[in-house]
């Protein structure tokens, strides 16, 4: 959403991106996400796939966290409590096992199934904060 | 009106190097000239994954805004204003 202009979050997000590169905050982002983003990347050629890799591997403030044991193991918990997705479960286990403060995500469904049942981290839905 | 790729600075942007005993590594004169370098001028080094491959190393300046870098790089990779469905396709690509 930060790159795409026409996305009515963008200007939230790019602040968001601007805030943690110079250390306000601390950002975890789970390893699925990464693949997610590397194969949009990847489908628009090797330099854009490269450029992608090259700047998540050194962006400050960022932690990319891999799908461990611990975050199998929440994953599954969340998936069987709540019904969503297998990925999505996979990334708000990352946050929780990570201890993550706060997750910033897009998805109304979180909001409604994930958020009556956890108590920390915190769920922000960009598109009711970012006015989208 | 169509838009044209700007051409690479350099007319043979792929050089064979030789590794030395002392893990050094040349870097072209053409290169170093495209890429705006000067003797002190700080680099990044990143080790990147190229399937196919193994590792690879980037060498680049320093950007000097991260998040602009970023958004650049990942501009495009989904439709614009689709990136929900880009990604709620990949997710559903799970069940």
């Amino acid at each position: 959403m930060a790159a795409d202009e026409s996305d009515p979050r963008h200007d939230c997000a790019s602040w968001l991106l601007e805030q943690i590169a110079n250390g306000r905050f601390e950002c975890i982002v789970s390893t699925v996400t990464v693949s997610e983003l590397l194969t949009g990347a990847v489908a628009r050629g090797a330099s854009k796939a490269i450029a992608t890799q090259t700047l998540l591997r050194q962006y400050p403030h960022v932690e990319i966290a891999p799908v461990t044991m611990d975050v199998a193991a929440d994953a599954a918990d969340l998936r069987v409590a709540t019904r969503i997705g297998l990925p999505d479960a996979l990334i708000l286990a990352t946050a929780l096992v990570s201890g993550a403060e706060v997750v910033l995500h897009g998805d109304a469904e979180w909001t409604t199934r994930v958020s009556p049942l956890l108590t920390r981290p915190r769920l922000v839905d960009l598109n009711a904060v970012c006015g989208a | 009106m169509a838009l044209r790729k700007p051409a690479l600075a350099v007319e043979e942007p792929t050089r064979e190097v030789t590794f030395s005993s002392n893990r050094q590594v040349g870097l072209p004169s053409e290169f170093a000239r495209a890429m705006k370098l000067s003797p002190q001028t700080k680099l990044l080094e990143v080790l990147v994954r190229l399937p196919g491959v193994g590792y690879g190393v980037v060498l680049m300046p320093k950007p000097k805004s991260y998040s602009a870098a970023l958004r650049e790089a990942l501009s495009g990779i989904a439709p614009a204003g689709k990136a929900d469905q880009f990604i709620k396709t990949l997710r559903d690509e799970w069940e």
